[in-house]
């Protein structure tokens, strides 16, 4: 003990004992944080040492640059880990060192997780944990929230330490950047940010044209099926998938490029977009997953008026891609397949029965995204639904003030994130009106969290969907307007 | 420094003229070490060094003088001095005596110096052969200090 003391007091620290008889002895150490010791990873980039605290290591990925999952959007790279979109940061691009490490080879992520983001570091090598020194940055470094101090290495190095929200921070701010030189980033980020549930598309390949997209949001599961196991049942072609069969559908049917007596020649290996209807699986099999794009356009009304189209919509580059309506194409090609529902029913699957036409009851439609007007607008009129839209929680209140007193409306469905008036906003607004309070309130999301829905239980919806999952929407509009007298 | 004794400067050349600092606010000169660089840091600060286990701040002179690079790095020195508990590497080109000046050769920086050097300088000692040039390493780290954004 004597021997700790004096090494503990040599760097200038305390050491402190208490003992109490029969109940035990309590040590209090205090050290100087300058000598505090932390485990460590050491990576590098750009030939140079950097140490990541281990407590913020999550875990190390070798990526293939060329896997499917590595995907980009809007310049920056992500990572489909476990079905989590990772968010990638170049360390040496972010640090202004050169060009990035993605070109050489297999890519060295660290994933690392800040206080608010979970995001992986593409490094150069990963070299080693180690125990390591902090020692404080000199105060006129201290500006540089990238680095939480220096450490000396066993070789004799200096390493510096990686500041992990500072970096988050950082990779931030060199993306805002990067965007506001575009010519009208103003009004561009704007309107991105009022979009952005509905900004994710699939482009993906068909018939030779690589011009096609659906919504991310309706896709469940990206797979990649040797040509092999797919095989053909009667008219339908199957996969073994999970415990079940997965049937595998050809857009080329559906949007009626291919006769529906012809297959397309699969390749070796065939890549396959999951689509969940009812908890039904539908594998879609195109001919190469392309990209994942986050597009600020709107969907315009389709050039052509064929079948299993919802519209077309510009990319950034200016490349107009069809966006395919999975669900239209899978109401139309699953009806005649009434006796699996059956069968599926018969094991005591709940099965939602199909939409009868409802009262006609008054909607208030509230929703930004002309995608999504368009989507669930079509879902409302196909139940019968009176539908007014209103673009945004102001323009709701307007209408409802105006004329809800004369014909009252039944149920207000609306989107959260809106401009001007979000759908939280919305909701207190109306709970808090003297006429309306006991409005029944739908909220529709593609931000589905459980802190969300929390947020607009409290802020008076009585019930949080997802949008685009057709089948709640409409379960949930019987229940609430078959109750209502 | 206004002492009518005479006071000791450690010298050192960057591009063939001479500067001097205090030699009481120098704790050594040594050679070159490796550096490690900080990148994104302002481009002055040379990098990071090990010296004997503590980790010293390299600032680049030539970088802060707005100089160009020197074309030969044969004989780099570097000044190491303690300036608010930092320990600050001055980054020069060859090490020169340690001489000693009276303040009576002393003058203010002349107007015509380039303000990039002006602006880290008290003045000029104008010694037998050439003039000298004052180095306050106080307004050095000054410049880095935070809230004065470089």
């Amino acid at each position: 003990m004597d021997v700790v003391r004096t090494n503990v007091e040599k760097v200038g620290g305390v050491i402190e004992l208490a003992s109490r008889p029969g109940k035990g002895t309590s040590i209090k150490l205090r050290i100087p944080l300058t000598l505090a010791i932390v485990p460590a990873m050491v990576v590098e980039s750009g030939g140079v040492a950097y140490a990541i605290p281990q407590i913020k290591l999550q875990e190390l990925l070798l990526i293939d640059p060329n896997s499917n999952a590595l995907e980009r959007l809007q310049g920056k790279a992500f990572y489909r880990l476990r079905g989590e979109l990772l968010p990638l940061v170049d360390l040496s691009a972010t640090l202004g060192r050169g060009d990035s490490a993605e070109a050489a080879g297999l890519l060295n992520v660290a994933v690392v997780k800040g206080e608010n983001a979970t995001y992986g570091i593409i490094v150069d090598r990963i070299r080693d944990t180690a125990d390591i020194v902090v020692k404080p940055l000199s105060s006129f470094l201290k500006d540089l929230k990238i680095y939480s101090g220096a450490t000396i290495l066993g070789n004799g190095q200096v390493a510096l330490i990686l500041d992990i929200q500072g970096l988050a921070e950082h990779a931030r701010a060199v993306r805002i950047r990067a965007d506001s030189e575009n010519a009208d980033a103003g009004a561009r980020t704007d309107e991105g940010k009022f979009n952005q549930d509905m900004g994710e598309y699939l482009v993906f390949r068909i018939a030779g044209e690589e011009s096609y997209a659906v919504p991310l949001s309706l896709v469940y599961r990206l797979e990649e099926l040797p040509a092999s196991a797919i095989q053909k049942s009667g008219k339908e072609l199957v996969t073994p998938y999970r415990d079940g069969l997965l049937p595998i559908l050809c857009l080329e049917h559906a949007l009626g490029l291919l006769p529906p007596t012809a297959w397309p020649d699969f390749d070796e290996r065939v890549p396959i977009f999951v689509v969940e209807k009812r908890g039904r699986y539908y594998g879609f099999a195109v001919e190469d997953i392309q990209d994942i794009v986050s597009l600020e356009s709107d969907v315009g009304a389709p050039l052509t008026d064929s079948p299993g189209v919802l519209g077309t919509l510009l990319s950034a580059e200016g490349e107009a891609r069809t966006v395919i309506d999975v669900i239209g194409i899978l109401e139309r090609s699953t009806r005649p397949d009434d006796a699996a529902a059956g069968a599926e029913k018969r094991r005591g699957r709940t099965e939602p029965a199909e939409p009868a036409k409802l009262r006609k009851a008054r909607v208030l439609f509230v929703e930004d995204t002309p995608f999504f007007v368009k989507q669930i607008g079509r879902i409302l009129y196909d139940l019968g639904l009176d539908v007014v839209h209103a673009p945004n929680g102001e323009e709701a209140l307007k209408i409802l003030d105006e004329r809800g007193e004369r014909t009252p409306f039944d149920v207000v469905l609306s989107d959260i994130e809106m401009p001007r008036m979000n759908g939280f906003a919305l909701a207190r607004a109306v709970r808090a009106h003297p006429t309306h309070a006991k409005l029944p309130m739908i909220a529709l999301t593609t931000r589905f969290r459980d802190a969300d829905l929390v947020t607009g239980r409290e802020a008076g919806f009585n019930v949080y969907l997802e949008k685009l999952k057709r089948d709640e929407l409409v379960t949930t509009l019987h229940k609430l307007l078959g109750e209502s007298p | 420094m206004s002492e009518a004794s005479l006071q000791q400067l450690t010298t050192f050349w960057i591009d063939s003229n001479l500067y001097g600092i205090d030699v009481q606010g120098v704790q050594e000169v040594t050679k070159s070490l490796p550096l490690t660089p900080v990148p994104l840091a302002p481009t002055s600060i040379a990098g990071l060094l090990n010296l004997r286990g503590q980790i010293a701040t390299a600032i680049g002179l030539r970088q802060l003088f707005a100089m160009p690079p020197a074309a030969d790095s044969a004989k780099e020195s570097l000044v190491i001095c303690r300036q608010d508990g930092c320990l600050i590497a001055l980054v020069v080109d060859e090490i020169g005596d340690v001489i000693e000046v009276s303040p009576k050769d002393f003058e203010e920086a002349p107007q015509t110096m380039p303000e990039s050097v002006r602006a880290y300088s008290r003045g000029v000692y104008k010694l037998e052969k050439n003039v000298l040039t004052l180095v306050d390493v106080g307004c050095v780290t000054e410049k880095f200090n935070p809230g004065k954004s470089v």
